[in-house]
């Protein structure tokens, strides 16, 4: 029960009248289908090591997490800095980010958001007045439809109002972080 | 179109055929239910709602994302329920222009038996350069026998009216809101016993009276089930062929009630799909996924306030006993009681968190910040913004936390005003959502 066994995609399983099940039968039936709804595709990661630059201009920047917590389908790409479900696991996903900065000066805005590719649709999560000690920080969540190895999402965030850029924070306990629970397929 | 239906599986006893119409009532709905979920996902990109300064107001879905058991209609604001059960709702208000002040607002209405609650979430103060997006979240339970409805409402108080640039209202079904069994212990999903069964590697096999037998394979053998010692496919293949009881599994070693006989080592086991087995492969595992750990904690009567603190120290929330008409949901008995501010996650996994801390109104701007910490350890802190004097704010987290039964979790807040802070239980309060989503 760690979430690293990978199962096939769910399925509605067609039992039979009148037949004699073997082992495999019921594999398919039952025991895959209930193992991925007891784990499902699960994907967390952080931004621990090396922060992302918000420039003060409001450039719409993408988050590079690169610690990966658990991604057991490797849907993540380091690269890209986005996360796909695999090819078969097309569905509904629950994405949620949190972005945390720097210490930001006064009445400079936060936006997040969760950017669907391909079609660059952007969802926006939330838009915050930063923290001006201490540490600044919003948080949101999208469900999003994703088609299998063929979209992605990322976690983008954007100043407004602001002075100068400020630097995504590294500190542990206020880290950028996303998260991603697989829903349902239809 | 028919519709899976709420599921209550059978319990198996010994004389039970696993027939066809038992699997598709039981496991067939549930994975039915399961990979077509109740939700919702809608959005309103066209509408360009105006909303009143100090009226709550119900946001309208223009567009729909997904309505999959068809309980909206375009442009409602509600979306009703098709299937009793608790809903994860969570939702987005994005405000457009530059009025200036605080109480910028998202929530969650629910309307349960003709009765309308509004469950206020992120509350956010205005620069006047850049309109607030406020984002919404609870857990509650919808039944559409007495046409329960869900919405994402707003709330301003700028003095003028806003328009809203886009909205978002997402609900998906977390589990059921009755009927439920609570399974303490479940277990993962396991392959179904193979026709051919197994065999005793026990060296020189066992003997008359033993309590034990190790076999090659343990696949599809649970405490409570039966084995067929010298049995194979259901036959006797000799004259002492006898069943036992299964009184424990730890790997290939299997406990069981005294054998009458002794047997050979590679004597065949038949290993029958028992009652025991359905059970827990099919009962338990059908109960566990419909009414997983589920946890709503709401602070309305609260009387708890925020020290001011340098960030990131801070203070846990405590959770007074539920105000009368609170939604008040702990199925697996995790909180620590009133007056606590701890839940123990009763089964491993990953859980869906959300808490937010709102407070009353500052006299000064505070930075007001809300985090979750996991077995006494390191805050892992949601929204640090800033506070409007004067007004109500509400920073809020979610996270996806994967946690250990038996590890607690807690709600933390921080406030720098410079001076103690009520936290507020009329434009929002304090309030602590968990939901399990996996192993």
């Amino acid at each position: 029960m760690s979430g690293t066994t990978l199962y096939p995609a769910p399925g509605v399983p067609a039992f039979l009248a009148g037949y004699k099940p073997q082992q495999a039968d019921f594999t398919g039936w039952w025991t895959d289908t209930a193992g991925f709804l007891q784990e499902k595709v699960v994907f967390r990661a952080a931004q621990t090591l090396v922060a992302t630059s918000l420039p003060s201009a409001g450039t719409t920047t993408v988050i590079a997490f690169d610690t990966i917590l658990e991604d057991p389908y490797q849907g993540w790409n380091a690269a890209a800095l986005n996360w796909t479900p695999p090819a078969a696991y097309s569905g509904w996903y629950h994405v949620s980010v949190t972005v945390r900065t720097a210490a930001a000066a006064a009445l400079c805005d936060l936006e997040v958001n969760a950017l669907l590719e391909t079609g660059s649709t952007s969802y926006p999560l939330c838009l915050v007045q930063l923290g001006t000690s201490g540490g600044g920080g919003g948080s949101g969540s999208q469900v999003l439809y994703m088609t299998g190895a063929q979209q992605s999402v990322q976690a983008t965030a954007s100043l407004g109002n602001a002075g100068a850029a400020v630097q995504t924070s590294l500190t542990a306990g206020q880290t950028s972080t996303m998260e991603i629970v697989w829903i349902s397929q239809s | 179109m028919t519709f899976p239906v709420a599921p209550a599986p059978r319990t198996w006893s010994p004389a039970d055929i696993i027939s066809t119409p038992r699997l598709r009532a039981d496991p067939g709905n549930l994975a039915w239910l399961l990979t077509r979920r109740p939700m919702f996902c809608g959005f309103q990109v066209t509408t360009g709602q105006s909303i009143p300064s100090a009226a709550l107001t119900a946001v309208q879905m223009d567009t729909e994302g997904n309505d999959n058991w068809s309980g909206h209609t375009n442009p409602n604001a509600a979306y009703s329920p098709q299937l009793a059960g608790y809903y994860l709702s969570e939702g987005s208000v994005s405000y457009s222009g530059t009025g200036t002040g605080g109480q910028f607002q998202a929530g969650i209405k629910s309307e349960q038996n003709a009765v309308a609650t509004y469950v206020s979430n992120q509350t956010l103060s205005s620069n006047g350069h850049n309109a607030p997006v406020a984002a919404a979240a609870d857990l509650q339970p919808y039944n559409p026998v007495t046409a329960d409805a869900v919405a994402l409402y707003a709330y301003q108080a700028s003095g003028a009216a806003v328009t809203l640039a886009a909205a978002s209202l997402q609900a998906q079904w977390a589990g059921l809101s009755s009927g439920g069994t609570v399974v303490t212990s479940p277990q993962p999903a396991a392959l179904w016993p193979a026709g051919g069964g197994t065999s005793v590697t026990n060296a020189g096999g066992i003997a008359a009276g033993a309590t034990s037998v190790t076999v090659a394979s343990a696949t599809g053998i649970v405490t409570g089930g039966t084995l067929g010692l010298d049995y194979y496919e259901g036959a006797a293949v000799q004259a002492w062929a006898e069943t036992v009881t299964v009184t424990s599994v730890s790997g290939t070693t299997i406990g069981i009630t005294a054998a009458a006989y002794p047997h050979l080592q590679n004597a065949p086991v038949a290993v029958p799909v028992s009652a025991a087995f359905m059970n827990q492969q099919v009962r338990d595992v059908i109960s566990f996924l419909a009414y997983p750990p589920m946890l709503r904690l709401p602070g309305l009567n609260t009387t708890q306030t925020l020290p001011t603190q340098v960030f990131p120290a801070a203070t846990p929330i405590t959770w007074p006993t539920a105000a009368a008409g609170a939604t008040f949901l702990d199925n697996f008995s995790g909180w620590g009681g009133s007056g606590s501010s701890t839940y123990t996650f009763p089964v491993s996994g990953v859980y869906y968190v959300y808490g937010q801390v709102p407070i009353a109104g500052t006299a000064a701007y505070a930075n007001l910040s809300a985090g979750l910490a996991v077995a006494g350890g390191t805050i892992q802190w949601g929204d640090s913004v800033r506070s409007q004097s004067a007004y109500p704010g509400c920073a809020t987290v979610r996270k996806r936390l994967r946690v250990t039964a038996g590890q607690t979790l807690q709600l933390y807040g921080s406030q720098d005003s410079g001076a103690s802070q009520a936290l507020s239980v009329t434009s929002g309060s304090p309030l602590l959502l968990a939901v399990w989503q996996g192993f």
